[in-house]
C-alpha cells in the first residue's frame, strides 16, 4: 500500500503520518527495520494487527466436513499476531502478497517469505475473541491489516485503520487487487467489520485511477456502498483536499 | 401517483420540455434539472403487458432507486428486484409485500440476510457455494435461484465481474449441495448484461435454464420459478419487440407448462427514456491555435461525470444534446468539448459540434434516467441535479 494512501486513509492526521518502512535483507537478518516519520504519533496506537480472513464458512464451524472443498481450508484461517510479533513480516508480506495476485505461479515463493507465527495457524473461536477483544480496548485509531484469501495461496492486504471515535473502519482499496474470488472474500470483510468489530460504517477510499474503476464502483455500490462526499464529517480529516480517490460509505444499522 | 403527490406536476396530452424549461426559473436553480415524466413509465409497462404477458417485470431498483419511480411502480403493481438490505427496506417501506420481491444478489453479507429473512422475502439468487453456506446458517427456509452465466466465463468471480455460475459445471453442483444441506432450489436465472443489443442471447440463455430445470428436478428440487434477468433496451422500442418475441417463443418451446412462474428484471427499460436532464453552460473558454485561429470552444455545464452522467463511468456513449435557442438548426457549428462543474480532467461530457453558445444557454440530454442519479454523487462537493416529475391528466 502506497504510503500517501495510509495518509488519505488517516482518519486522524492531516499532515502527520506514521509510515514504517522495511526491506527483504532487513528481514533475512531477522532484523526489523521501523522508521516513523509521525510527528504525533501518540494520537495512534502504536500497536498494530493482523486478521485474516477467507471465503467461505468463516465463522461456521458447524459446516459439514464432507462438503469442504479446498477453497474452504483458507476459511478457517484466523491468524492473527500483534505488532512486535508482525512487523518482521509485515513489510515483505505485503510484496509477497503483490507479487502473489500478479502471478499466481510464485506462490511458493510467498509461502517461504511467510513468517511463521502469523500465518496459517488455525485459530479456535477463542483465540479469535481474544484478539478482537485487544483490537477492541482501543480508544485510539487503530490499524488492523485484513488479509483476505482467495484460496489459501491467493491473498491480499487490506489496510484498515479501525476509530473506535466515530466506530468506523476505514479500508484502503489494494492497488492489486486478486484475479478471482475476491467478491466472496470482501464480503467477508464486510461480515468482520460488522458482526466482530461492530462498527457503524465502513469508508472505502478508492484511488481514481484504479483499474477497471468503473466495474468496481458498479459491484460496491450494487454491494451497498454509497458514494461519501469528501467534505462529509464520516470522511477522514486529509479527504478534504484530496483530488485523488474517491470515498464510499457502507452504512451499517440494525 | 394516484392519489396526488404533491411533488408531480400534470400536464395536458404531451409533455412539452420546452414549456417546462421556460416555466422553471432556471435562472435561479444552480445545479442542473430532471425532468421525469411519470407517464413514460405506465407507457412501458403497458408494452411490457402486451408484448410479454406471461412475464412479470421485477423493476431492478439499482438503475434508479427514486422513490418516486419506484413508488409509481409499485403503486402500477410491478414486482422488484432488489440488490441490497437498503434496497429492501425502500421497497418495503413503501409497502410493497415481500412475495413481490427477488432478493437478486448473489453475494450478501449475513446481515442483509438475516434482514431479508425477518421481512420474509423469500426468494434469493445464489451463484456460489458459500452463499449456500451462508443461507443454510442464516435463511434455510428461503428458496434459492440459481443464477448462472449466459457465458462461460473462466474467473470464479472476479470482484467487480458480472455474477453468475457456470451454467454447464456449476449448477448441477450447487443444486446438489442445497439438496445435501436441506435447502430448496425453486428456480433458476440469468442476465444477459445490461443494455443487451443481442436477440439470440435470451434463447440461448433460455435453452440453459431447461436444462437446470431438468436437472434440479432429477435432484429432487421442485422447480417453479425461472427469471429471465434484464437487459431489456430503454430507447429503442422497435429492439424490444423483437427481443420480447424471441422470448416469447424460447419460452413457449421450452417452458410449456403454465404452472412455472417467469419473472424478469428489466431496469433501463422502464425508466431510461422517462428523464431529460437539462444543463446549464456556466462558463466558456476559447482555445486557440499558435497562430491565432480558433481551434475548439470549450463549455462549462453545471453537472457533469460526477453527476447525472455518472453513467458513463459503465457505459460511455455519444450524447446527442438539445438546443433550445432559436433556429438552432441553421447556426454554424463548431468543434467543441462540453465539460462538467468539476475541476477534475475526468469530468468531461463529450467532444461534439455545437453553434457557439453563451453562458446561461441550455443544453437537454434525452433518455438519461437509467443508472444516473444512484450514481450521481456528492464525490467533488457539487449538489447532484434536482428533479422534478410529471405526469399526463
Amino acid at each position: 500500500m502506497p504510503s500517501n494512501m495510509n495518509n488519505k486513509l488517516d482518519p486522524v492526521f492531516s499532515s502527520g503520518f506514521v509510515r514504517r518502512e522495511f526491506n527483504d535483507s532487513g528481514i533475512a537478518d531477522g532484523k526489523l527495520r521501523t522508521i516513523s516519520t509521525s510527528s504525533c504519533a501518540t494520537t495512534m496506537s502504536s500497536e498494530s494487527y493482523r486478521i485474516s480472513l477467507g471465503v467461505g464458512p468463516l465463522w461456521w464451524s458447524d459446516v459439514p466436513v464432507h462438503h469442504r472443498t479446498d477453497h474452504d481450508r483458507a476459511s478457517l484461517l484466523t491468524g492473527y499476531s500483534r505488532k512486535s510479533s508482525v512487523d518482521s513480516a509485515g513489510g515483505s508480506l505485503y510484496e509477497a502478497s503483490s507479487r502473489a495476485s500478479s502471478l499466481s505461479s510464485s506462490q511458493s515463493d510467498c509461502s517461504d517469505l511467510e513468517s511463521q507465527p502469523d500465518i496459517h495457524s488455525l485459530c479456535s473461536d477463542d483465540d479469535c475473541q481474544e484478539v478482537l477483544r485487544q483490537i477492541l480496548q482501543h480508544d485510539q485509531p487503530v490499524q488492523i491489516t485484513i488479509k483476505l484469501h482467495v484460496t489459501e495461496d491467493q491473498y491480499t492486504n487490506w489496510n484498515t485503520i479501525l476509530n473506535p471515535v466515530n466506530n468506523l473502519l476505514y479500508v484502503a482499496l489494494p492497488k492489486d487487487l486478486p484475479p478471482a474470488g475476491s467478491k466472496q472474500t470482501f464480503i467477508s470483510l464486510l461480515e468482520f467489520a460488522e458482526e466482530k468489530l461492530e462498527v457503524d460504517g465502513i469508508v472505502m477510499v478508492m484511488p481514481k485511477d484504479q483499474p477497471d474503476r468503473a466495474r468496481l464502483i458498479e459491484a460496491f455500490l450494487f454491494m451497498g456502498f454509497e458514494p461519501l462526499s469528501r467534505k462529509a464529517p464520516q470522511a477522514p480529516p486529509a479527504a478534504i483536499n484530496d483530488n485523488e480517490n474517491y470515498y464510499f460509505l457502507y452504512s451499517i444499522e440494525e | 401517483m394516484v392519489n396526488g403527490d404533491l411533488r408531480i406536476q400534470y400536464y395536458d396530452e404531451e409533455l412539452n420540455i420546452r414549456k417546462v424549461i421556460e416555466q422553471a426559473d432556471l435562472e435561479h436553480l444552480d445545479q442542473a434539472l430532471n425532468i421525469c415524466d411519470l407517464s413514460s413509465l405506465e407507457r412501458k409497462l403497458r408494452l411490457w403487458h402486451k408484448l410479454m404477458p406471461r412475464i412479470e417485470p421485477h423493476y431492478a431498483v439499482k438503475c434508479n432507486d427514486d422513490p418516486v419511480v419506484v413508488k409509481f411502480l409499485a403503486d402500477l403493481g410491478t414486482g422488484f428486484d432488489c440488490a441490497s438490505k437498503n434496497e429492501l427496506k425502500l421497497v418495503l417501506g413503501l409497502g410493497v409485500s415481500p412475495e413481490r420481491i427477488i432478493f437478486a444478489h448473489p453475494c450478501r453479507p449475513a446481515s442483509h440476510l438475516r434482514y431479508a429473512k425477518e421481512q420474509q422475502v423469500v426468494n434469493g439468487t445464489v451463484d456460489n457455494e458459500y452463499e449456500i453456506y451462508k443461507l443454510r446458517k442464516h435463511y434455510p427456509d428461503s428458496n434459492l435461484i440459481v443464477r448462472f452465466k449466459s457465458e462461460a466465463k473462466k474467473a470464479l468471480c472476479p470482484l467487480g465481474d458480472k455474477y453468475g455460475c457456470d451454467a454447464e459445471a456449476d449448477a448441477a453442483a450447487l443444486m446438489l449441495l442445497a439438496k445435501a444441506l436441506g435447502l430448496k432450489v425453486t428456480g433458476t436465472s440469468f442476465h444477459v448484461g445490461s443494455g443487451c443489443s443481442e436477440v439470440e442471447a435470451y434463447d440461448r440463455a433460455i435453452e440453459k435454464a431447461e436444462n437446470i430445470f431438468k436437472v434440479g428436478e432429477m435432484i429432487g428440487h421442485k422447480m417453479e420459478l425461472l427469471d429471465v434477468g434484464g437487459g431489456f433496451p430503454g430507447i429503442d422500442d422497435e429492439m424490444f419487440e423483437e427481443i420480447a418475441q424471441s422470448v416469447n417463443t424460447s419460452v413457449e418451446l421450452r417452458f410449456p407448462d403454465k404452472r412455472i412462474r417467469i419473472i424478469s428484471e428489466p431496469g433501463r427499460f422502464f425508466v431510461e427514456a422517462a428523464y431529460t436532464l437539462i444543463c446549464k453552460v456556466h462558463a466558456k473558454r476559447e482555445v486557440r491555435s499558435k497562430d491565432g485561429k480558433l481551434d475548439t470552444m470549450m463549455y462549462y455545464l453545471n453537472d457533469g461525470i460526477f453527476g447525472a452522467f455518472a453513467g458513463m463511468f459503465y457505459y460511455p456513449e455519444e450524447v446527442a444534446p438539445e438546443l433550445y435557442l432559436d433556429e438552432a438548426e441553421s447556426l454554424p457549428k463548431l468543434k467543441s468539448v462540453i465539460w462538467g462543474p468539476s475541476c477534475d480532467a475526468m469530468d468531461k461530457i463529450s467532444d461534439l459540434l455545437l453553434p457557439n453558445l453563451n453562458p446561461g444557454d441550455l443544453l437537454g440530454f434525452r433518455n438519461m434516467g437509467a443508472y444516473t442519479m444512484p450514481i450521481a454523487s456528492p464525490f467533488n462537493g457539487f449538489d447532484v441535479p434536482e428533479t422534478r416529475f410529471f405526469k399526463a391528466k
